[in-house]
Formats: C-alpha cells, structure tokens, sequence
C-alpha cells in the first residue's frame, strides 16, 4: 500500500516539475540576437544553426522578459520574442479593447501628472 | 447730352478701401475665425473621401492607462519597461520608427540597473537590424541655458526627428531650421524612408531643401482601416450617417456657431494598435499583429491622462498628437508632394495672394450689386450691349449665380493646384447681399388679410 503511494506520488511530482521545465521549441527571428544579462546584443545566431532540439531555459529575466540558454557550452540570454518557449512564460490574450476616442474640442483637463513616489526619484 | 454718373462714386470708393483694409488688418480676428470656421467645413467635407492609400502603410502604437495599470508600472515608465515594449515592437519588424516620446531627463538615476542604458540597447538592436528609428528631438542645444533635449546615450543611437516648431499657425511643416541644426519633422523623415523602397516624385534632396518646401494644411481622413475592427472593439465608433445630412449638419454648425459642434468622428483614422496588444503570447494573435505592423511606418505614442499631448483635428476634436504626425505622414504618402498647402504669406504680414483673391470675389460682388442698382434706376451702364445688361441685372439672381459660380471655379483651380480653399462659407454668405432687396420686399409685404368674418 505505503509503496503504491510512493509510486502514485513520484508520479504526480515528477509530472509538475516536467511541466515547470520551459524549454526553446523553436527559433523564430532570423538571425537571433545572442544577448548579454542588460538586453546588450552580443552577436547573432543565424537559424539554421541554432539547436534544433529542445533548449532549456535556464532562467528567466522577468524585468527584461529574457531568458538565459546554453548555446555551446556558453550561458547567454535570448530575446523571448524571438523564440517559442513551450510552456510559455506569460499568457497574454488579444484584450480586444475599445478603440480610444478622442474628447471634445472644448474639454479640458487642467492638471499634470505627479510622479510621486513610484519613480523612485 | 447728360453724362452718367460713375458706377461708384468717390466716397464709395473710398469705404471700399477701408473695407478692404479691414478685411486684410482682420480687427478682432473676424476674418481669421471665418476662413478658420470654412477651413475646418471644408476639412471635414472632404474627410470621408480621403483615399486610403496611406492608410495601409501606417500604424500608430499606443500606450494608455489602460497598459500602465496592466503592467502595475507608471508614467513616465521606467526604462525596463520601456525596453520590453520597443523590443516587442521591434520584434514585429516595422518599415521605421518613430518614437513621440522626449527623453529629456534621465529618471533612472539612483538606479543600480542603469535603467537608461536598458533602453538605450534595445534601440541600438534597432539600428543592427536596419530598422531606422527617429526620437523626438527638441532642436536645441541640451543644456544650454536649461533647455531639454534627447539624452547623449539615446541620440547616439537613433536618429532626430524635430517636434518643436513655429511660424507655420496650424500648417505641419517637412523641417524646421532649429537652433541646433536643419531638422525634419517625423513626417518627412518617415515618408523619406518609406521612398526608399517607393517611386516619390519631387522628393526634397535634403533638409534644407524640405524647409523651402510649404508646411502641409493636414487633410484628416474619416473611414477606420478596415483592419481596425480584427484588434479593437469599434463598437461606439459611430458609423457616418448619410452623406447629405452630414454635409447639411456640418454646414449648419459651421455657420452657426452655437450648434454644438462636437466631433464628427471619435475614433482615429490610422490604424491603432495600443501597446497592450504587442504582450499577446499565443502565435495566431502574434502572427496577427505582425501582418499588422510589418513593413509599416509606425508612430507609437502616448494617450496618458493629464500628459497634455493633444492637438486639435478638424474632424475627431481633441487628439493624442502622435495622431498629427501620423495624418501628415499619410497625407505624404498618398498625396506625395501633391499634398494640400496654403500660400506663402508676406514677410512680416500673415497676408498672401489668397487674401487677395478673397477680396477680388468681394470686389465682384461689389460691382454685381452697382450694377443691379443702376438697372434699377433705369441707368445702363454698358452703352451698347443695353438689353445684355437689362437681361443680366434686372434680376439679382444671375448675378448670385454668377458669383456661385465664380467661386466654385475658383475653388476648383484652387484644388487643382494643392492649395487650400478661399472662405467659402463668408463669400457665400456675403453674395446674400445681392439679393437683399429681394428679402427687403419680402419682408416689407404687408401681412394678408385673415379671412372669415368675425362675430
């Protein structure tokens, strides 16, 4: 019984922690640009020879939405848009927003924006 | 034998003159508020058959408040943010760039990150990519005498595009000789890159040559791209109603001041994409904002409350002003430099040929309604065509017509020629005065008697 539950368990984990693992499906940019950890480009990688397997994302920069590879034994960071990470990252759906409008021409708005502390200034 | 009196007499003259030189001193802005009210009629007439050549080949990107509260960051935004956004963009591979935002002041100082420099790389994967971006460029020497102006680690990787000009009222000109140096505008530095792949003809050499070419008078367009509804809801952007009410309505509001005049449109002509639109992450809606935005001149811009960024367009009302660039880009593109354009003024007087012209229909007018008189009073002025001149001016009519006529000829070969109208609205209002007799007899009538019979 214990070990039925140990199996069931090793089962379930090991299925979350394969669903956590992003890794580089494909290569969409032509060429890539290889980045430093600043969104620097360093050089580009031509498609046809970037890996063709899977790549795993090593870490991902949310601030810069990079994400840091192993091509050729050397870590780098690569622009998300220009690849397709399975699973991905961020889900962002089409808002499908209202077109903005424009005011009249007698409305006013007698202010200006405050930075205030969120700019940190 | 009697000798006729002349059509005018001195003093008659003489209040012409004056008239003539009230109407060129325009006193209290009369004048410059009529030809101001005919231009925007006359703008907003021709806005829903504006071609939508430009169009295709334009796109505005735009971040609102609606994103800053998605992305939980502030206005101004902080370089990391900013350089998520441009790589986006840059990822969708657009023509060029134009960017209306002014980095005059560094906010990241303090930062550890460096956040300016964050920004400043994904413009220079820009330039490694071929793909020409412009900044908003004061024209002025940053720093000299505190004046602001694009930060050195953003101008070294980009190009200007000059934002700050005058001498051209309301007209958008194709460079502006700023204190720094000749600069274009982001119009004429987007139409030259979109030449570079594109047949212009008369294409100005170079930015001293675009300062001697006339500002653009901004036609505005009406019909939304097509596209539009495939990412926006475009739900409350009423439809046109029919062509002839609008047109009646827009006259009616054009003369008559106290009709509310609000916006014919509400919704903008180019083709919006707002910078939430750029995050999506499944590939159909990636796959649609590329078709969207690839190969395209693009503008992005800001709508933030309280930023103060607009511009008047005769048509929409109150507008974010990236919507100015981009409608004086799409004039270039579909017109060329065909585009409309208002005449060259004197120096040191806002007075041109126009003017000129405007009161030679006045003068017309003028001279129509002496001539009328004198039929009148039964004194021809004309010695041998006499019956000619019974049959022209015993009624006011042909001479109204004549001078309908003589304006719209004159309107035509006006826009022939790429030049914006002469005051439609107050040279047909004031051809009224030939009949005015008409309406003094009308009116002088007396009442007709009630019938039936009281009891």
């Amino acid at each position: 019984m214990n070990k039925t539950l140990i199996v069931l368990l090793a089962v379930l984990f090991s299925q979350v922690a394969l669903a956590d693992v992003h890794s580089i499906k494909a290569f969409l940019a032509d060429p890539v640009a290889v980045l430093d950890e600043q969104g620097k480009q360093q050089r580009e990688l031509a498609r046809k020879d970037a890996p063709t397997q899977p790549l795993p994302v090593l870490q991902y920069n949310p601030a810069l939405d990079l994400v840091q590879v192993e091509l050729a034994g050397q870590k780098v960071w690569l622009d998300t848009m220009d690849v397709r990470i399975e699973p991905a990252l961020n889900v962002v759906d089409l808002q499908c927003e209202e077109l903005i409008k424009s005011k009249k021409k007698d409305s006013n708005n007698k202010s200006t924006i405050g930075f205030g502390a969120g700019c940190n200034q | 034998m009697s000798k006729k009196p002349p059509l005018f007499t001195r003093r008659r003259c003489c209040l012409a003159l004056l008239i003539g030189l009230l109407a060129i001193l325009d006193p209290f802005g009369l004048a410059s508020s009529s030809d101001k009210a005919s231009a925007e009629w006359f703008n907003r007439m021709l806005s829903s058959s504006y071609p939508s050549i430009g169009q295709q080949q334009v796109a505005v990107v735009l971040i609102d408040d609606a994103y800053l509260m998605r992305n939980n960051t502030s206005w101004p935004m902080p370089y990391g943010e900013q350089s998520k956004l441009f790589k986006r963009l840059l990822a969708y591979k657009p023509k060029a760039v134009f960017v209306d935002l002014l980095y005059s002041h560094d906010h990241s100082l303090g930062d550890p990150a460096q956040g300016s420099q964050l920004l400043a790389n994904v413009f220079e994967r820009y330039q490694r990519q071929g793909i020409p971006l412009f900044l908003a460029n004061t024209g002025v020497r940053r720093g000299a005498d505190g004046q602001p102006n694009t930060l050195a680690p953003f101008a070294k990787v980009s190009q200007p595009a000059v934002v700050v000009w005058d001498g051209v009222d309301d007209a958008y000109p194709l460079a502006f000789s700023a204190p720094l140096r000749v600069m274009e505008t982001p119009a004429m530095a987007l139409y030259r890159e979109f030449c570079k792949t594109q047949v212009c003809e008369r294409l100005p050499r170079n930015a001293q040559a675009a300062v001697d070419s006339p500002p653009i008078a901004v036609q505005w367009g009406l019909n939304l791209a097509p596209e539009q509804a495939r990412i926006k809801d475009i739900g409350d952007c009423a439809p046109a109603p029919h062509v002839l009410p609008r047109w009646m309505t827009q006259l009616a509001q054009a003369v008559f001041w106290r009709i509310d005049d609000s916006a014919l449109a509400r919704c903008p002509y180019s083709l919006t994409v707002s910078a939430s639109d750029l995050e999506v992450s499944a590939p159909e809606d990636q796959a649609l904002i590329a078709q969207l935005l690839r190969d395209r001149l693009v503008l992005v811009g800001a709508s933030i409350t309280s930023t103060g960024d607009v511009v008047q367009s005769a048509v929409h009302g109150q507008i974010p002003g990236v919507y100015l660039h981009a409608m004086a880009l799409d004039n270039l593109v579909t017109r060329g430099m065909d585009y409309d354009r208002e005449p060259a003024s004197l120096a040191r007087f806002n007075i041109s040929w126009l003017d000129g012209l405007e009161l030679g229909l006045l003068a017309l007018i003028a001279v129509l309604k002496a001539l009328h008189i004198r039929q009148l009073a039964q004194q021809p002025v004309l010695v041998r065509r006499k019956s000619w001149e019974a049959r022209l001016f015993s009624s006011p009519y042909p001479s109204w017509v004549l001078v309908l006529l003589v304006l719209a000829a004159v309107c035509g070969l006006l826009r022939y020629n790429h030049y914006t109208a002469v005051n439609v609205l107050g040279i047909t209002l004031l051809s009224l005065l030939l009949l005015s007799d008409r309406f003094e007899a009308y009116f002088s009538q007396p009442s007709r008697p009630t019938q039936g019979t009281q009891g």
